[in-house]
Parts: C-alpha cells; structure tokens; sequence
C-alpha cells in the first residue's frame, strides 16, 4: 500500500487530477481484493458478465450474421417481435435451427431471450439509479436536517412501504400505458421513497455526529457543502449495495407485470412466459411437454436477479468490515 | 505581548430543551452552560477543566457557533458576534476561529485525502487558487511534523497513526492562520510518548502563531502544562478562575481541592490526602438555585443550599465561587 | 524450579498472532513472576502487547493466536497445555479478570445482582442460591455499594457504580489473582481514585495478587508495588516501583518518566520520545526501541539486549542501562 503511495508522490502536485484518478484506481483496486475473496459475489459478477455479453455482444452479431433474413432462408424470420418460422408446426421443440425451440407464434425463443437481455439490464439499472437517487438525497437530507423534514419524510416511506405494490402497479397500467421507462421511473420513485431512504438516513445520522462535520461547519460550511462533500461519499457504499438489490427488485416487478400481460412492451422475459401461459401450454402436462417455452426466460429471470443480489452480497463485505473474514 | 482582548464571553447560558418529540414543547432544560464569563486575550490560553459532563465542550463549541447560546454576549475581536446574520459577517467569523477534536480517528473524514481534509477550510471560503492552497498545506503540514508532506498528501487517514492523524488535524485547524482555537481534549487519545510530543506541537505553535486558545481538558496536570489561565467547571458553572500556578499550588473551591488530589502522582513514595467528596457528578436539569457542589461538598453550609455562590475575586485575579471565601 | 510462595509464574512465554500480513508478535520472550498478595503493574502504550499478556493468562485468545513457547505456572500448574474445561476451572474461581471498558461488560438486561450470582452458582454447583444472595451481599459492601441495589438493572446504576459491581464480581469466586486491564480509563479523575484506593484495600484485606495493566505510569504507581515496563511485546524493565520511578534503567522508562506533566513541585520542561511506537508486526531481531533511543549505538540494532539483572530485583533488557542516579539525573534534566 505505502509503496504505491510512494510511487504517486513523484507526480504530487503537477496534476491533481490524475493523481486523484491514480488513488481511485487504488482504492478501487483495494476494494476488489476484498470483493474477489466472496465468491458468491464473484458468481454474480460472471452471470451478470455473460448475460451482458450475450445481451449486448452475442444477439447483435447473430442477427448481422447466421439470423440475417436472406433469400435461402425467407421462410424463416429470427425476428424476436414479428418472426414466423414457416417450416415447422409451432411450437417447435429445440433442434439446430432453433437452439430453443420455437414459441407458440412460431418465433426463436433464443432470439427472443437475447433481444430482452439489454432491456431487462436497462429497465433494472434505470429503476436502481432512480431509487438510489432519490434514497440517498432524502435519506441524507432528512438525517442532516432532522425535525419536521425528517419526521414527514420518514412517515411519507412508512406510507411507501405499506403500500400494496404490485396491486398498485397493476392498477396504474390499466390507467395508461406503461412502457419500460415508465415501468423504471415507477418502481424508481416508489422504492426511493420507502425502504432505502430509512436505511440510508439511519447512515446519516451516524455520520451526521461524526466530528469532522463540526469540523466543516467551524470552517463555515454551509448545509449543501456538508451533505454533498461530507454526509454523501460516507453513504454512498451503503447507497450502491442497496441499487444491487434494487435491480433485482425491479427485474421480478417486470417479470410480475408481464405475467399479467400489463405492460405496453413488445418483448421481455416475463412477456414470454406470458405468451406461452395464454396460448395454454402452461397447463397440466403440457408444462413438462413444453419447457423450453418458459424454462429459458424463467431461468434467465431468476439467475439475473440472483446474480445482482449476489453481487449485492460480495459488495456487503466490501461496505461492512464487520463482515469481512480476517 | 499586546493585551488585545481575542474572545470574551459575558454571561454566557446554553440550555437543551428535554423535549419528548418533535411537536412537544420542552418543559425541562438541561443548563449545560449557566452564566459563564471568561476572556482570552491574544497569545494566552485558558484551560477549561471539569469532569465529563460538566459543559467544557459545549462552552467551546457555542463560542464557535455550532450552537447558538441561549443568552449572553460573545465578543469577537471587539465585536459582537452573538448572533451573525449576514455571510460576511460569518465568512470573517469561521475564517478566523476553529477547533481541534479529540479523537483523531473521528475528526477526519475517512473518504477524503491528507490534502482535502487540511485544505477543506480554505476550499470553503473560497481562499487563493489551487496552487496557492497546495503550497499553504505542504507549509502547514511540515510545520507540524508530517514530513516529508509531499508523502502523505494523497494518503487517507486510515494509513496514519494516532499521533500523525491528531498533527493532520491540527494542520488543518491551523491552515488559514486563525485567532481562536479550541482544543476539546486533543491529547487524551494518545499514547503517551505521542501525547507529549503532541503537547509540545502545540505549545510552539501557540507562541509562533500568537494565536489564542481555549483548552478543554480533564487533565488538571495537562491544563497546567499548556494553560496560563485555568478556569475550573462544575455542572455547568465556572466554580474557580486563576492563573494555572495559582490554582495548582493554592486551590480554594473544595471541588478543585478535590479534582487536584484526585490526580494521581507518578511517585510510589508520595502519599496523596484522600478525596472526601461523595457520590458522582449528575446532570443540571432545571438546578434549584443554590451552589451545585451542594450535595457532594464536605464543606457544606446552610447558605449553600439557599442561593447561589456567585464568582468573586478574592485578590490578584484569584476568583472562586463559593461562600467559604465570600466573607472576606 | 518454581519460586516459593510464586502464585504466578511466566517463563520464556511467546504468543504470535498470524495474520495475513505475517506474524505479529504480541508476546515475545516474557517472564516474570508474582507472589501471592503480590500487585504488580504491567505499563505500556497502545498495541504493546500487554493485553494480549493478560489475555494470555487467561487463555482467551482468539484463533489466530498460537503460543509459540514458554510456560505459564499457576498455582505450581502449566496453564499453557491445559484443556478449555480444566481452564474454566481455573477462570473465575483462580484467576479472574476486570476487563477494559468494564462498564460495557455487564448484560444491560439482566438485573446485576442475578448476573454475580449466576456466575458463582455456574462455577459452584453446591452453592444454594440464597446463600449466593448473601455473598452477593456481602461483595456490594466490600466494594463500597449498597446491597439494596442488588436487583437493580445496568442503567440505574451510573458510571462507578458499574465498576465497583464489575469489581465485586471478579471477586465472586474468591480468585486468587485477579487482572485488572485499565479499571480505570473510562472514569473520571476523582472516581478513579476511589476506585483505586477500593481495589487497593481490597486486595491488601483479601490478600490476593493482582496485576494491574495501564498505559497510565501515575495510576499504576499508586496501587502496584512492583512494575513491568513492556515495550513492543517484550518487557524491557522490570523493578519494585519505587525503583523503577527512582532509578529507571532503561532509557525507554526514563523518557517515560520525563514525559508526563504533573501536578506536584515546579513546572518543568517534559522530555519526549521522538518518533512513534512501532508496529509489532515482524518486529526485528534487536532492540525494538533502538531508532527512538538517544543512548543507541551499532550493537543495539543488531542484537537483542538480554534481559538480566543488573541490580537484586531489578531486571532490565538493554545494553546500556541508565541506572546510575547521576546519569539519570543529568538526563532527565
């Protein structure tokens, strides 16, 4: 570690910015040490890793490629949305031109599996960010501040996290039409005001007694400089372990909704277990008989979420020495 | 020397409402402060001295506006800066004074660097560029000992010691040159070998800087080291203010008689008179107006339990607040 | 070759820590031994080593602790091979201990009278639990509180009233030797030294041993009669305390004894230790104290001093002891 140090200490004061870049690398460096030693942590990582190559790598190049609609195959379409494969009796079990079979709609289940990966990334990340956001802006605010602030945004998360969520959800998409990025900003708002907002003011408050905010307000720091320099960086790791398991959250909120068929979207995980439950092969024999119309997509579903939630558990000892095995 | 007067209190009360929640009205206080008058003139330091509980550390951190007083006057440089409205008004104020803390390893925001840490005061108000800053923390930080500067700028605390961490917190303290410090108990964490060096630190750049301090301690062997004046606490009350000689060799008030023999002596030969006070120090929740020494004063008179002892000079600066010296 | 009338006896006693980083060694090459109704102070900074010495004693040491070497005599008993059921025989009932922060070691919510009768019923079965009572009773007046608040709960009780209950049960079982580690930091100045001068009666009446382990030389010098100065996991001076304030040998006590203010005679310059404690992680194999000692030469950093003699009781590990007044005199200053 000193060594390290040492070697920085050649450049100090030419550039401040790449010293600071050089001691991020460090620390960030220092923290993976501690993130490598889990290996649930790590199993996460590598999931998510594939699901994202083959989400944002694999499908583009498959379908520029081997799924590129040419005259020899033009009977058929690898089309996640308006696919038909006319040469077989749909669904078709796997077999070498569909790796997954075919669903009732007679569309790739491989390709429809691979166009949902990035929206399931998106859709998650999207709805993470915005509930770490707004936890982590209340959740400070009302720790630093205290009184009424506090108290009325505490009882408004109380209210939040007795509220019936999916009813609610469901209730919403029979008012409007709910696409992806309405379906984020939705879970976003709602878990960013309940839940995470009382874990991370209850971090605030700790840090809120901690002298060196004193400290600042002697030197005459006024609030926002306290609670963006001092009070935020202190519970930001508690705020990104939290956006891991919000991604999981807001994957199964998707997966619910599109069960149901409630949401306005073309295609999704959820939305394929949905298609083969409608058209009724996900009934008595038929579920075993037809398995790769929802063993994939529900698989996907539960080892994406698990994977973030497992890297939510790796990043835990990295946030939490307590945790951590000597 | 000048005999410029730095900081002077007049009167000073602090009270916490005892409130059940956020709506209640408090119907108790807590008088953590109650009429304290001292000042400090430039160069000297005054020692605050009590037990834990006994409102040093609120006096020191209402004189820096972390909590406004509840009444009384607080004259900064010859002005009045009980309330202060206006932001340069504020600007002036915390440019000038700051405050050293106790634990080194608290004081210190662990996600900032040596660098961000000691040169967050000039950062807040804006002060010089970034060159000039870098120049200013590398001076500060070989002043107080961390040397080579440029080794540990970039370093987080947690890679420090105790003692490098409490001299990073006193650069920082001392970075923008201030009149006024308060030092809440900036040794008693340290080891011993570190505490003096510390100390020591301290003394040198007290006389370098000519700066004004307010030493909070419990410690009356580290108040006489570092203080001229030593003003003696209880519950709230300055019970005795003298010269620290004065008070260490000739104690008048029966709770600095009692804190003095409480002090134990590294000498195993030395037979200490035994300490007859009882009991142990509460809390000044709404006191009833007599002396607050009452129930634990071996001493205790009538008249104590009736008012309250008022601070009163009993010759060369000497005063006490306690009716034994009232007649006088 | 056990000293007569010796309660506890460590001889050569090692104990290293493996960590990550290597080992760390907390305990290196220590003996000593106490006489029974003997107090001894074991003094020195943070992370010298002196709790681990104690824990040691006790064998509560966590996993990455290994004893390396030495003995522990007892009561004429190695301690060191001793099984975790015959070592429960002994805590409490022989050895027992007042813990750092003592304050924090009562359960907050259980009334402290049942938590000092539950630990006399669990270490004597045949023990009724009135008459447990009674000696509960019988302890909170010889720690100075008042039997009544016997069924009172942790919080009701304030500061030095939960130390002299912490106090009253390590006396439960009758030890023979009790460790007190800093029984006093946490407390303000005037209730230290009641509690001192109660753990000073009480182990003068009881006649039992004790030692004492502070960073604070004042304390110690109050209550113990003979001190061990530790230093980076070794003891390097060990004396009765009126030698080791009088005629300290090694120059790390020396600093030490310079380095504090005091509230007694004329104010005087202090004296520092320059540079700072050393980690005790792969400590060297010479004196550990050699790169802050003024007195240092070539041999001290390539050998370690031994820890001999140098006057009848007066043990010191250095190679140029400062044990002539004059010399001491001229250094302190």
């Amino acid at each position: 570690m000193t060594d390290s140090t040492d070697a920085l200490v050649k450049e100090k004061l030419e550039s401040p910015m790449s010293v600071r870049i050089k001691i991020m690398w460090r620390s960030f460096k220092e923290n993976w040490k501690i993130f490598a030693q889990s290996k649930i942590g790590l199993l996460g990582l590598w999931i998510v890793i594939i699901f994202a190559v083959a989400g944002f790598i694999v499908y583009p190049i498959l379908t520029a490629t081997v799924w590129k609609s040419t005259s020899l195959n033009a009977m058929v379409s690898y089309n996640p949305i308006t696919g038909y494969d006319f040469l077989t009796t749909n669904p078709a079990p796997p077999s070498w031109a569909h790796l997954l079979g075919t669903d009732p709609l007679g569309r790739d289940v491989l390709a429809e599996l691979l166009y949902s990966t990035p929206r399931e990334f998106m859709l998650g990340i999207l709805a993470a960010l915005i509930t770490v956001f707004i936890g982590t802006l209340i959740g400070t605010v009302s720790a630093y501040f205290g009184g009424i602030t506090d108290t009325f945004f505490m009882r408004l998360a109380d209210i939040v996290l007795l509220f019936p969520f999916i009813p609610f959800l469901i209730v919403i998409s029979g008012m409007m039409q709910v696409d992806l990025i309405t379906l984020a900003l939705i879970i976003g708002l709602l878990s960013g005001f309940g839940g995470i907002t009382i874990i991370l003011r209850s971090q605030g408050l700790i840090i809120k007694s901690k002298p060196f905010i004193e400290s600042a307000k002697i030197s005459g720091a006024s609030d926002a400089y306290i609670i963006v320099n001092h009070i935020i960086p202190n519970v930001m790791p508690l705020s990104f372990l939290y956006m891991m398991f919000n991604v999981t959250g807001a994957i199964f909120s998707e997966a619910t909704l599109s069960f149901f068929g409630l949401l306005n979207i073309k295609m999704s995980w959820g939305l394929m277990i949905y298609t083969a439950d409608t058209a009724g092969y996900i009934v008595g024999s038929n579920i075993w008989n037809y398995w790769w119309l929802w063993l994939p997509s529900g698989a996907a579903i539960t080892l994406l979420c698990g994977a973030f939630y497992f890297i939510g558990r790796g990043l835990d000892e990295v946030v939490n020495p307590r945790l951590r095995k000597r | 020397m000048s005999d410029e007067v730095v900081i002077k209190v007049e009167e000073m009360n602090k009270f916490f409402p005892i409130k059940k929640n956020v709506f209640s009205r408090a119907h108790n206080f807590l008088h953590a402060v109650d009429r304290v008058n001292f000042e400090i003139k430039r160069g000297k330091v005054l020692s605050l001295v009590g037990e834990s509980g006994c409102g040093k550390t609120t006096t020191g951190k209402t004189l820096l506006k972390l909590y406004e007083p509840t009444a009384g006057k607080i004259i900064f440089l010859g002005k009045d800066v009980t309330r202060l409205h206006s932001t340069e008004d504020k600007k002036w104020f915390h440019s000038k004074t700051q405050m050293i803390f106790q634990d080194p390893f608290e004081s210190l925001n662990p996600r900032k660097t040596i660098f961000d840490i000691v040169s967050e005061p000039m950062n807040i108000q804006n002060f010089g560029s970034l060159k000039k800053r870098e120049l200013m923390v590398m001076d500060v930080l070989k002043r107080v000992g961390i040397a080579p500067p440029d080794a540990f700028l970039w370093r987080y605390p947690h890679e420090l010691s105790g003692g490098q961490r409490q001299r990073v917190a006193i650069a920082r303290a001392l970075v923008m040159k201030p009149e006024f410090v308060v030092a809440d108990e900036p040794t008693s964490m340290l080891d011993v070998s570190i505490r003096t060096q510390v100390m020591k630190l301290m003394m040198e750049l007290i006389r370098e800087m000519n700066m004004s301090f307010l030493y909070i301690t419990h410690d009356l062997a580290v108040a006489r080291y570092m203080a001229d004046e030593i003003s003696v606490m209880y519950l709230g009350k300055i019970v005795e203010h003298s010269g620290s000689e004065e008070i260490i060799n000739n104690p008048l008030h029966p709770y600095t008689k009692a804190l003095i023999s409480a002090v134990p002596i590294p000498d195993p030969e030395f037979k200490r008179k035994t300490v007859d006070i009882k009991g142990g120090i509460g809390k000044p929740i709404d006191p009833l107006p007599r002396c607050r020494f009452y129930e634990r004063c071996p001493f205790a008179m009538d008249i104590c339990a009736q008012k309250e002892p008022e601070l009163l000079d009993v010759g060369n600066g000497h005063q006490v607040a306690c009716f034994l010296y009232e007649k006088k | 070759m056990i000293t007569l009338g010796s309660i506890l006896e460590i001889k050569n006693f090692k104990m290293y820590y493996n960590t990550q980083a290597g080992k760390v060694k907390a305990a290196d090459d220590i003996s000593f031994s106490l006489n029974e109704g003997e107090s001894m102070g074991l003094v020195g900074e943070s992370g010298c080593g002196k709790t681990s010495v104690s824990m040691s004693i006790m064998k509560l040491l966590p996993e990455n602790a290994e004893i390396i070497s030495g003995n522990i005599y007892f009561n004429g008993k190695d301690l060191v091979p001793l099984s975790e059921e015959k070592m429960n025989e002994v805590r409490w009932a022989g050895i027992s201990m007042i813990f750092q922060a003592a304050m924090n070691s009562l359960n907050p919510v259980y009334r402290v009278g049942d938590q000092i009768i539950e630990a006399i019923v669990t270490h004597e079965p045949n023990v009724t639990f009135e008459e447990a009572r009674g000696r509960v009773a019988n302890l909170y007046k010889l720690v100075g509180l008042d039997p009544e608040r016997m069924d009172n709960y942790p919080h009701e009780y304030s500061g030095g009233m939960k130390q002299r209950a912490v106090i009253a049960m390590s006396l439960a079982c009758n030890p023979k030797l009790i460790i007190a580690d800093e029984p006093t930091t946490a407390l303000d100045v005037i209730v230290q030294d009641t509690i001192l001068r109660e753990l000073d009666k009480i182990q003068k009446r009881l006649n039992m041993s004790m030692i004492y382990i502070s960073h604070d030389i004042a304390v110690i010098a109050e209550v113990a009669s003979k001190i061990a100065i530790m230093y980076a996991g070794k003891i390097v001076e060990m004396a009765d305390s009126v030698t080791i304030f009088k005629k300290p040998a090694h120059p790390y006590t020396v600093g030490l004894m310079s380095s504090f203010p005091s509230i007694r005679g004329p104010k005087k310059e202090l004296n520092m230790i320059p540079g700072e404690p050393p980690n005790l992680l792969n400590s060297p194999d010479h004196c550990r104290f050699a790169p802050r000692c003024p007195f240092a030469t070539d041999e001290c950093i390539s050998k370690t001093p031994p820890y001999e003699e140098i006057e009848a009781g007066h043990l010191v590990a250095c190679f140029h002891p400062q044990n002539l007044k004059r010399q001491v005199s001229a250094n302190v200053g």
